[in-house]
Parts: C-alpha cells; sequence; structure tokens
C-alpha cells in the first residue's frame, strides 16, 4: 500500500495549518514526524486518521485520489495526545466496544493486544480510575488492536516508564511489515531507533529531513 | 448479550426515575388552581390535560409566556440531549470516528436514536398529565381523550426532536453553549411573532413555535370534528416536520466535510 499526500492544505479559524504539504509513505516502513510544538503535526495525523477534510490537494491511496482519506480503503489506528477512552467502562470494554466497530473482535484478541501493552484484561477498574501511563497503554492498544493499515502514532511513549516504553517500541518493529507507521515524538532516540525516514515539519511546511 | 440486558435494565431504570421526576413536577403545579375546575367529565379533563402540558406556572391564556413555560421540560430535553450528537463527534470520538468508514450511516443512526430518545421524553412529557388528568377527573380513557394524547403526543415528541437537533447541528460549528443560546433566542422571537399576529396569516404555518400554541380545549367538542377542527394543527405539524427532514438531509450532505476532535487543548 502507498499512501501520498498531494499539496494537502488546511486552514483552522483561518489559520492555515498545513501548507501545500507533500509526502509519500508506503507499507513496511516507519516514519517520523518531528517539528516544534504548534508546528501543525496532530492536524496532519488528523488529516491522516480521516478525521479532517483537506481544504485543497488530495490524498492517493495507491494512486486512487481522494478528497479526504477514505477510510474504507484503509484501515487506520490512531493515538492522539489529550484524548481519553470512555471512562465509565473498564479498559477490555473499551477495546470490545471499538474492535466491533469496524469487525468482529474476538475476546482473545484484546487479551493479547492488552497484555503486550502491559494492561491486565482481568482488570475491573473503569479507566476513569487508570493512571495516566494506564491510559497511554489502553490507547496504544486500540491503535494495535485490529491490525490497521496505517498506524498514526502521536507521541506513543509519553507517560510511560522505561518498561513501557521498551514494550511499546517492541510493538512498533514486530507490526511494521503489516502497514505504514507514522510516528511523532519530542524523543530523538526513539525517532532515530526505529523510523526509516524522518518528515520534519515547519509552519505547515513538511520536507524530509537529511 | 449480557451488556444489552444491561443496557435495557439502565434505560428501564432511567424511565422509571424519570417517569417519578415527571410525576412530581406536574403535581407540584397541579396544586392551586386546580381545585377550582369541576371535576369529572370530557372538558374538565381537557382543561386539565391542556393547562398542565401548556401552561404550568398559572392558568394563562395561550400567549408566548405561557408557551416558554408549557414547554419547560422541552428545554430539559434540549439540555439533556442538546450534545448528543456533538459529544460523539468531539475530541471524545476520534476512536469511534477512525473506525467509521460511513459517516452518513452513523449520521443517520445516530438521527434515528435521537428521535428515539425524543418520543421516550415526549411519552413522559404527554403521558404523564394524560394519566394525572384521567385519575383526577376520575375520566376513564376514551377514544377521544387518547386521539387528543397521541396528536399532543406526536406534535411534542416532533418539536423537542426539532429544537435538539438544532442545537446539536449548530453546536459542531459554534460549540454547544452558543448554539443553545441561539436557537432559544430563534424560538422566543417566533413565539413572539406566533402570540402578536393580530390577523392570522398563512405564513404563520411556517414558524415553528406553531405547534405548542394550541387551544385544544375548544377545539375537542365531538370526535367527527376532530380532524377537521384539529386541520391547523396538523398543517403546522406537518411543517415542522418537512424542518425536521430538511435538517437532518442538510446534516447528511455535510457530514462528510466535518472536522472532528477539534475541541481539545491543542487546536495546531
Amino acid at each position: 500500500m502507498e499512501i501520498e499526500l498531494i499539496n494537502a492544505t488546511k486552514s483552522i479559524k483561518k489559520k492555515l495549518v498545513l501548507d501545500c504539504v507533500n509526502m509519500k509513505m508506503e507499507t513496511g516502513k516507519v516514519y517520523g514526524l518531528v517539528g516544534e510544538n504548534g508546528s501543525g503535526k496532530t492536524m496532519l495525523l488528523r488529516v491522516l486518521a480521516g478525521l479532517l477534510h483537506l481544504d485543497g490537494g488530495k490524498i492517493k491511496i495507491d494512486n486512487i485520489s481522494y478528497d479526504r482519506m477514505d477510510l474504507k480503503q484503509v484501515t487506520v489506528g490512531l493515538v492522539l495526545e489529550n484524548t481519553t477512552l470512555y471512562g465509565q467502562l473498564t479498559g477490555f470494554e473499551n477495546l470490545m466496544y471499538l474492535g466491533n466497530l469496524r469487525s468482529d473482535t474476538a475476546d482473545n484478541q484484546v487479551w493479547d493486544i492488552m497484555r503486550s501493552v502491559g494492561l491486565d484484561p482481568m482488570d475491573k477498574r473503569k479507566v476513569s480510575s487508570y493512571s495516566l501511563g494506564m491510559k497511554q497503554k489502553l490507547a496504544l492498544a486500540q491503535a494495535f488492536l485490529e491490525h490497521p493499515q496505517l498506524l498514526l502514532l502521536d507521541e506513543p511513549t509519553n507517560a510511560l516508564d522505561e518498561e513501557g516504553c521498551k514494550k511499546i517500541q517492541n510493538l512498533i518493529m514486530e507490526r511494521k511489515n503489516e502497514g505504514i507507521t507514522l510516528l511523532v515524538s519530542h524523543d530523538k532516540n526513539v525517532i532515530s531507533e526505529l523510523c526509516d525516514q524522518i518528515y520534519e515539519i515547519s509552519d505547515g511546511k513538511v520536507r524530509v529531513q537529511e | 448479550m449480557k451488556k444489552r440486558k444491561g443496557n435495557g435494565n439502565q434505560l428501564l431504570f432511567m424511565i422509571g426515575v424519570f417517569f417519578l421526576v415527571f410525576v412530581i413536577w406536574n403535581l407540584t403545579f397541579l396544586t392551586g388552581w386546580i381545585f377550582h375546575i369541576d371535576t369529572g367529565g370530557d372538558d374538565s379533563f381537557f382543561s386539565v390535560f391542556q393547562q398542565l402540558v401548556y401552561g404550568r406556572i398559572m392558568q394563562v391564556d395561550t400567549n408566548w409566556t405561557a408557551s416558554m413555560f408549557g414547554i419547560s421540560e422541552s428545554i430539559v430535553f434540549s439540555i439533556l440531549f442538546g450534545t448528543y450528537l456533538y459529544r460523539q463527534a468531539d475530541i471524545r470520538g476520534v476512536y469511534y470516528f477512525v473506525r467509521q468508514p460511513s459517516r452518513k450511516g452513523w449520521l443517520f443512526k445516530s438521527s434515528l436514536h435521537l428521535f428515539f430518545i425524543s418520543c421516550l421524553w415526549g411519552l413522559l412529557q404527554v403521558g404523564v398529565p394524560y394519566i394525572l388528568a384521567s385519575i383526577y377527573c376520575r375520566m376513564p380513557v376514551s377514544v377521544r381523550t387518547f386521539a387528543l394524547f397521541f396528536l399532543v403526543f406526536v406534535s411534542i415528541s416532533v418539536f423537542n426532536f426539532f429544537i435538539t437537533y438544532g442545537v446539536n447541528l449548530l453546536s459542531m460549528k459554534i460549540g454547544s453553549v452558543f448554539s443553545f443560546i441561539a436557537v432559544y433566542v430563534l424560538l422566543l422571537l417566533s413565539f413572539i411573532v406566533s402570540s402578536s399576529i393580530e390577523h392570522w396569516y398563512p405564513a404563520a404555518y411556517f414558524l415553528p413555535t406553531e405547534i405548542t400554541i394550541v387551544n385544544w380545549t375548544e377545539e375537542l367538542k365531538s370526535l367527527g370534528d376532530f380532524w377537521r377542527l384539529n386541520r391547523d394543527t396538523l398543517i403546522s405539524l406537518s411543517v415542522l416536520l418537512i424542518y425536521c427532514l430538511a435538517m437532518i438531509a442538510a446534516a447528511l450532505l455535510r457530514v462528510d466535510r466535518w472536522d472532528i476532535g477539534l475541541k481539545d487543548r491543542e487546536n495546531v
């Protein structure tokens, strides 16, 4: 699979956040996205996740053009900063609910992914009582759950301890060949260890980092 | 399966709780003036029922203040469910929407769901006064009273859906607080215009609040004339239904262009 952004442009409240962005990604590679706060990293992830409509430009999926990410063509796994899952449900219930939206998800799939991020599937606590690190692990688990073709991870190691970080990095590398992974992180070590290619974003413009 | 049963029980529990709240709310305003009405017979029933549904605080003529008091439960409904769609599409919905290949399907289902909830609320809003009026006036259920109940129930349910759906859609653009204020300012203007028309014009049918300004008692003298005498109400109801369908159609056309999950701390 190949996903290409061609002159992608997006404004929010009359502020240009993506300015003629061009980038190309293909299956089997991990891409990094770096940039200062407010440079447009999260917006780019949201565009690729199909949450935002482009004001201009195209998204090509296997050489077919679309006005926005077509979620019928690509399955997307996403982790965004400052997002929460359903606080009134347990971690297991959250994943079962989300996993069954796109396709049937078996209990053992949820068990496996929860264990691999370091969560206990039998934990009966509601997500609202989870610590920040546990919430982050759960967000990562939902992103990995259905083996998505496009994995978009915004600061995936936020709030995780050293062991947790290692687990997530291993998981990213294990899943590398299943699809495209785009990683946003301020941690230069994580980016340089995991990524095959690094994009840099500044004032909404994207370029390949040499 | 377990989860569905759990949800069903939760729904029944909520309906039970709201039923009690509605009974208490209605009984609170039943005291006082109600004792001046002769009990027994159709006319008393219609009078008590109408006052319970449309004019709670005092025995008032049909005017915009009475209508605003009368729709107090509709206001509560739009506060409780004015963010029903909006909540799903704000930052809490990002993980839901990345798994939603058809936003139109989501919107259609959610709109139907909201309409269903409006009907449940309408059932309580109109059903409780109907039961209380029947008990108070010792009036057994009759075809006439049930026909009246049904017409008021449909009108109120559609009206509740109309305002609440409007708040939801506008919230996507301007946020929930401003959309609530905007919708209620428009409703208030509509009430004022409706009640200040001295000579009735056909254009009044197009005011969405017209449906709440109905003098049912005078119009329900005999079942044979029910539909003829309620022609205005039925036309207003049809117009309101068309408004609702137009809103749903407009939202379905635009839903693919909505930006999801922007209401968080980091906008860029």
